[in-house]
């Protein structure tokens, strides 16, 4: 007998309610085991510190553990790699946003896509890249040491963390749009740049806020500018970039996304319930100590964002 | 005394019993950490700061600061009992340390390096308490040319590592820098010998490495040779050093403390290299250098010492400028900050408690520490009668769990285990396995310097070495060092050759 077509339909339809039921039920279940969040970076850095933040009050909105497990290497690729191969089930969480989401795939070739290959579930916070020279350089603003840097091309240095990471980027963007032209001294890390600028080793040093409010405090380096949208509540004198008229506008992004084809449902219930731990007075607490400068965005508005980085940085870094 | 009457009330803050239960058990969970393989200080200390925010601030402090150098204490243990390095840092004290416990001596060797331990780690406290504001302002004159010349410094101490054979060790040494140029260039992100492969971008972990080479490797080679030589390891005679062991450890614990500190001040410091110096410093200054790879005892103390005086040494730049110098630094300064405080040079007026009775604590935790592990040697020590057969895999199931834990990454395991394979065969080919870790630590951070430096120098180009006081005081050393041997040659052949013209 040949299969009519009603048949036919009505098979993939009954597969078709089927899945959807399916998917709905898994969602109503979810999460019914405890939740992997993935940070590709050794503990002690900022995805690894809001990762625990996080981890630390989420149990009683997700209603089970997120366990904060430590990929470590290539700059945040093995993580995000562990996380792309994975079930797509919302179980297996990686911690994204940063450097390896949205520079380091324009430095190297990478056997998935940062950005497309994964879905975005929160943003929690960003991490602002600042420029920051020493306390006693000539240089009074960030329009002064362009003009300076413009008139003497390859002379000045700057420090950042790392060869591809965002720091870096940050500052090929800026080279590209000022037509200025400086060195580059790759350092491991916020802490050894930031040493070599209160040495006195380079000119300038890249860096976020939280790594360098102790030697502004102390007196010893100060903030030019900050590559964020807006001004840092806690830092109202730094201009931003797009004010000075220049049109970069990069941060240091932290949510959590899923791997690529985690059901919708899934997606939403984690990003509902994590919601509630963003709101949570404990949650923001911690965070204000450790100067985690908090900035939510939903699902949408995070791929956005990521979008928005990601060929900013590309336009202007030759691979 | 202005320094003393602080310390006292940081006394007054850490004698409290709470405090003083959190010094005990910080220094034990420390001792744990650092006896059992592949488990570090870092990853214990990201477990347990959220159980610390409840705590008192003074308290967790403690605690932590307890932990990170109760695990220095116990990382010399597994490299005296088992020849497996925890660490860069703990790769020399393997060198002697393993022989000591060789010939019996275990009990000697560990009591040695824990004194040595609690001595540089009291020194370096003392120094962080009195002179840490001008030290940090010093380190930080400390550059990329100046870390160049150090570590071309250090280089010309593998030498003194090489044991029977020079030209076997500098091949070895040779192996060990083309395998540190493995990964990512950090100057230029440009990949080397990865073949594709995400995991070796970060180059071959020293881990596996280490764990690798030394014990996994030791362990395959006595297996095949207890047929003939029965028990590989003597049974321990005494367990504390003798008098003579005293005599001889005395002035390697001073130069260790003083070296140690020294070393852990700068940015970017490295206990490992701080080990290294003092190796290599002792074996010059011994009158019988070539009992050093046989056990000889300075080789662990000045070594033990070193690297304990400077982990205390990193709590400067935390405390005075902020500046983490390494990750378990970086965990502490998220300890401070999550209890409101603010490394840096405001601390010591607006947290005078903190400072003072960290600074406190750390003395009790010192003398603590040598107390819990005194009884601890004999138990360690009776480790070592359990017959090879059981023991063995045991070390190697201990081995490959921590080559895990690291990074939680299964390749780590099978990288220990390949390299466990070439250690044996290093073994068996009478090649050290010393002079190939230290190449690989060194070279790259050698060449990493060595870039930074010539990008910072710009048009001048090389002057920029000589040019610079430290740098250049750093280089005529490393100058005098190496032609010096040449000279004492040829002024004993010429003497040689006028005595034999003469007669």
């Amino acid at each position: 007998m040949k299969p009519s077509a009603v048949k036919v339909l009505g098979f993939f339809g009954c597969l078709a309610i089927a899945l959807f039921s399916m998917a709905n039920a898994q969602a109503q279940d979810f999460p019914a085991k405890p939740i992997e969040v993935i940070v590709g970076f050794a503990p002690g850095g900022g995805t690894d510190s809001i990762a625990r933040a996080v981890a630390d009050v989420a149990q009683k909105y997700v209603g089970q553990p997120l366990v904060v497990v430590n990929k470590p290497g290539a700059g945040g690729i093995i993580g995000a790699q562990y996380v792309n191969s994975a079930a797509p089930d919302g179980y297996t969480v990686l911690v994204a946003g940063g450097s390896e989401s949205v520079s380091t795939p324009h430095f190297k070739e990478l056997p998935f896509s940062p950005v497309d290959d994964f879905e975005p579930v929160i943003r929690f916070m960003i991490e602002r890249i600042n420029f920051y020279v020493k306390s006693d350089s000539p240089w009074k603003s960030m329009q002064q040491f362009l003009a300076d840097a413009g008139k003497n091309p390859g002379k000045y240095t700057y420090a950042t963390s790392g060869v591809g990471g965002l720091h870096h980027a940050t500052v090929q963007v800026l080279e590209k749009r000022t037509g200025v032209s400086l060195n580059h001294v790759p350092y491991k890390g916020g802490a050894e740049t930031l040493a070599a600028l209160a040495g006195g080793h380079v000119d300038v040093a890249m860096a976020s806020p939280n790594e360098a409010f102790a030697l502004v405090e102390g007196g010893r380096v100060r903030p030019l500018a900050t590559a964020s949208i807006q001004r840092s509540p806690t830092e109202p004198d730094t201009p931003t970039l797009r004010e000075l008229g220049i049109d970069v506008y990069i941060e240091n992004q932290k949510g959590f996304v899923c791997p690529k084809g985690t059901p919708k449902p899934i997606v939403q219930k984690l990003h509902d319930s994590l919601k509630k731990v963003f709101d949570d007075l404990q949650f923001r607490a911690n965070s204000e100590k450790l100067k985690l400068e908090l900035a939510y965005l939903n699902p949408e508005d995070f791929r956005k964002a990521l979008k928005t980085m990601f060929n900013q940085i590309g336009d202007s870094v030759k691979k | 005394m202005d320094t003393l009457a602080p310390l006292f009330h940081g006394f007054a803050v850490a004698l409290t019993p709470d405090n003083l239960i959190y010094v005990l058990l910080g220094s034990l969970v420390g001792t744990v950490i650092g006896v059992l393989p592949g488990l570090g200080p870092t990853a214990s200390i990201a477990l347990l700061l959220p159980v610390t925010i409840g705590m008192d601030m003074v308290s967790s402090l403690i605690f932590l600061a307890g932990i990170y150098y109760g695990a220095m204490y116990g990382g010399s243990t597994t490299s005296i009992l088992m020849n497996i390095p925890g660490e860069a840092a703990s790769v020399v004290t393997c060198i002697d340390g393993y022989q000591m416990a060789r010939q019996g001596r275990a009990g000697p060797a560990l009591g040695m390096s824990a004194f040595g331990s609690f001595a540089g780690g009291t020194i370096g406290v003392a120094a962080v308490m009195l002179i840490s504001p001008i030290l940090a302002e010093t380190a930080l004159k400390f550059g990329p040319p100046e870390m160049f010349a150090l570590l071309l410094f250090a280089f010309t101490c593998i030498g003194s590592l090489t044991g029977k054979s020079q030209a076997r060790g500098l091949l070895v040494a040779c192996i060990g820098l083309l395998l540190g140029s493995v990964g990512t260039d950090e100057i230029h992100g440009v990949d080397r010998f990865t073949f594709g492969t995400l995991y070796l971008q970060d180059g071959i972990g020293l881990v596996p490495l280490a764990m690798g080479l030394f014990g996994m490797g030791e362990i395959l080679y006595n297996i095949e040779r207890r047929e003939e030589t029965g028990s590989v390891l003597k049974t321990p005679k005494n367990l504390l050093p003798t008098r003579q062991d005293w005599k001889d450890s005395g002035w390697p614990i001073t130069r260790g403390s003083l070296l140690g500190f020294g070393i852990g001040i700068l940015p970017g410091g490295m206990p490992a290299v701080a080990s290294l110096l003092s190796y290599a410093v002792e074996r010059r200054m011994a009158k019988h250098p070539d009992r050093f790879g046989k056990g000889a005892i300075e080789a662990v103390a000045g070594p033990e010492t070193a690297n304990n005086a400077a982990t205390a040494g990193g709590f400067v730049p935390l405390l005075t400028l902020g500046i983490p110098t390494n990750s378990v630094l970086a965990l502490m300064l998220a300890a401070l900050m999550l209890h409101g405080v603010t490394p840096g040079p405001l601390l010591l007026f607006k947290w005078p408690d903190v400072f003072w009775g960290v600074i406190a604590s750390m003395y009790i935790g010192n003398v603590m520490l040598l107390i819990l592990n005194l009884p601890l040697i004999g138990l360690f020590v009776q480790l070592l009668k359990v017959p090879y057969r059981i023991l063995s895999p045991l070390i190697i199931m201990f081995v490959l769990l921590g080559a895990y834990a690291l990074n939680n990454s299964h390749i780590d395991v099978l990288a220990t285990v390949l390299f466990g394979v070439v250690g044996y065969l290093m073994k068996r080919f009478g090649l050290e396995p010393a002079p190939l870790i230290l190449a690989y630590v060194l070279g790259p951070m050698l060449e990493n310097n060595l870039s930074k430096a010539l990008i910072l120098a710009r048009s001048s180009g090389m002057s920029i070495f000589i040019t610079r006081p430290i740098s250049g005081i750093l280089l005529a050393l490393t100058f005098v060092v190496l032609v010096y041997p040449i000279l004492q040659w040829l002024i004993g052949r010429r003497a040689e050759r006028s005595r034999s013209s003469a007669a």
